[in-house]
């Protein structure tokens, strides 16, 4: 009798695995905190382009979240996406017209990573109104894995969030672990978009959105601990400084107070220009806004092809 | 691909054809792993692409080495290390014999594999015979981990049913698309007790429902109150309450009380309950291994 191996898989329903003890254990929190520095980005790594900025880099990563926000991707795809275009511009120079492509092709790549049915190319060239053909896209995706020599096993910031949620009082303290961790999660995807938080490592991105989430659930006043407690005990968990974690907490709150606030971020603003944070601020239990919601902030209404971008020639 | 010079074909994987080659320059013998790139598909095969990136993270003395990717348009080539054999063909060469040291050699090194890799969030979901080589130095190394799996958690729905049935564990069969480290010690159980047996597989199951037969007539049905959550996994239907039949002492004869008391740690219904690949290798039936397979650091 021949082995058998059958594959029926349903992509629509997300179960949720009970807590695993050894995927939770401080050696694999270790080998991540380990693993996520070889994947950092090179301070300044935009420096290869002539043409492509910052600006158009957070233009085409807002339109690849709002892709994989409409295919219901999985949470880590987006991240990992921005992670593949942003070591790929660090390493090779193209032309603006080609950086919409780039991010398709990292999508590809992430989705095939991280989705049990990974996104359809097809699909894909549709959301770029058809503006670069299934062949550029194979093109691209093969230089991207070679340019990035295959390493992507990236770590992101989602796979920190249950490590560093399990070692902190929520619950104790009467907050509900899905909010804080749906709360962390948006914010997470929001500093993918942009540009200033590629400083930053994924473990620092995590303590920083999950400290933001809490402050935003009022975790200070019902645990009767300041926003320094708070920092020391993702200190001791990451082994982050705590000053880095502060920072990009700030910049964090920030981001969050503009979106919200309806400007669009403007640039060169840094965390020194923002005012001391000696406690956080309280917000609203639904003030974290959904990536769908926040992007209603912005120009763009729906994921069609940003038009700085378009006419890809490969 | 002038850099190697083809020898033979060994087989084929997952998702392409292997042969056995020789590097020009160094004389070295490898596996190369043939992925065709056909202009109608989707790219990059996603079986492939997780195998790579997977094994460029995994360097281990217990996982198969992947030294190099080469590429063209049309396919692309990746290079391993090359084995002997694997544990399938080792098996049809015993007779029906097997050195009880060996067997507690190959369980600890696959464990020793299988620790290592759940420590980086991977997860092999296809453990059998044909997926662990072996060398002529007694070496054991895990391969072909197109269906494996580095993740966040908590661990999500991948996809149900990858593994190959006689290696399944009830939660699966049942329909659990909760995937956790699990998955492999249970498949790891039976192929301990399949190398105790000298290459008879422990539950040659032909359909899902005559895999949990086996399974359940050799270690009794379980029950909600031993397995709490299982009568809500999605396919779930009720089996016959069977008492355990056999003793573990009839199923692999062989095996002394302390690797009995191993697989039975490991054949446990309830996920829960299995135990981790790191606790296995620090079960008392290793207490005698050969020092210099224990301290064989990588």
């Amino acid at each position: 009798m021949d082995l058998k191996l059958l594959c029926c898989e349903t992509s629509t329903t997300e179960n949720r695995a009970y807590p695993d003890k050894v995927l939770l254990s401080n050696r694999v929190l270790d080998n991540l905190l380990k693993t996520e520095e070889q994947y950092a980005l090179p301070a300044s790594f935009l420096r290869k382009q002539t043409e492509v900025t910052p600006h158009m880099r957070k233009i085409v990563a807002e339109w690849m979240m709002e892709v994989c926000d409409e295919q219901n991707c999985q949470d880590e795809v987006f991240p990992l996406a921005v992670n593949f275009m942003d070591r790929f511009l660090a390493v090779r120079s193209i032309s603006k017209s080609q950086l919409q492509l780039l991010g398709t092709s990292c999508m590809l790549i992430a989705s095939k990573l991280r989705e049990p049915k990974p996104l359809p190319a097809k699909t894909l060239v549709f959301y770029t109104d058809n503006s670069i053909t299934i062949q550029d896209l194979r093109k691209c995706e093969l230089l991207v894995v070679s340019k990035l020599k295959w390493d992507l096993s990236v770590v992101t910031p989602q796979d920190f969030l249950p490590h560093i949620l399990r070692r902190l009082p929520i619950e104790s303290v009467g907050i509900e672990y899905n909010m804080v961790n749906s709360h962390a999660k948006t914010l997470i995807a929001l500093c993918a978009r942009d540009f200033d938080f590629t400083r930053y490592l994924p473990s620092m991105i995590a303590s920083a959105s999950v400290a933001s989430a809490l402050c935003g659930l009022g975790w200070t006043s019902k645990s009767g601990r300041t926003l320094n407690d708070l920092l020391q005990i993702l200190h001791e968990i990451t082994s982050t400084e705590q000053d880095y974690i502060l920072d990009c907490f700030k910049q964090i709150e920030n981001m969050v107070r503009l979106s919200a606030s309806g400007l669009s971020n403007p640039q060169g603003l840094t965390s020194s220009d923002i005012e001391d944070f000696s406690s956080c601020s309280v917000r609203a239990d639904e003030f974290t806004p959904p990536p769908s919601a926040s992007d209603k902030l912005q120009e763009q209404e729906s994921a069609g092809t940003p038009t700085d971008v378009r006419d890809i020639h490969f | 691909m002038q850099k190697y010079e083809k020898l033979e074909k060994i087989g084929e994987g997952t998702y392409g054809t292997v042969f056995k080659a020789k590097n020009r320059e160094t004389h070295e013998i490898v596996a190369l792993k043939r992925v065709r790139l056909d202009d109608d598909d989707e790219g990059v095969p996603s079986s492939a692409l997780r195998e790579i990136c997977l094994l460029k993270e995994l360097k281990h003395k217990n996982i198969v080495r992947l030294y190099d990717v080469l590429h063209s348009d049309k396919k692309l080539t990746l290079v391993f290390e090359h084995c002997d054999q694997d544990l399938k063909k080792y098996f049809d060469s015993l007779n029906g014999d097997i050195d009880l040291d060996i067997v507690k050699s190959f369980m600890y090194q696959l464990l020793r594999g299988l620790a290592f890799c759940h420590s980086h969030n991977v997860l092999h979901r296809d453990l059998k015979p044909q997926n662990l080589l072996i060398n002529k130095n007694g070496e054991l190394k895990l391969a072909d981990f197109g269906l494996a799996r580095a993740f966040g958690i908590p661990v999500k729905c991948y996809s149900a049913e990858v593994v190959t049935l006689w290696y399944r564990p009830p939660d699966v069969l049942f329909g659990a698309k909760l995937y956790t480290t699990s998955i492999d010690m249970w498949s790891a159980g039976c192929i301990f007790a399949e190398l105790a047996n000298a290459g008879r597989p422990l539950f040659p199951g032909s359909d899902v429902d005559d895999q949990l037969r086996r399974i359940f007539k050799l270690l009794g049905t379980p029950t909600e109150e031993t397995w709490s959550g299982m009568t809500q996994l999605p396919d779930y239907k009720p089996f016959p309450l069977y008492q355990p039949s056999m003793s573990l002492t009839q199923v692999v004869p062989k095996l002394g009380s302390r690797g009995r008391d191993l697989l039975q740690r490991l054949l446990v219904c309830n996920p829960m309950q299995r135990m981790s690949a790191d606790d296995a290798m620090s079960h008392t039936y290793f207490n005698d291994l050969n020092p210099a397979i224990k301290n064989d650091r990588c």
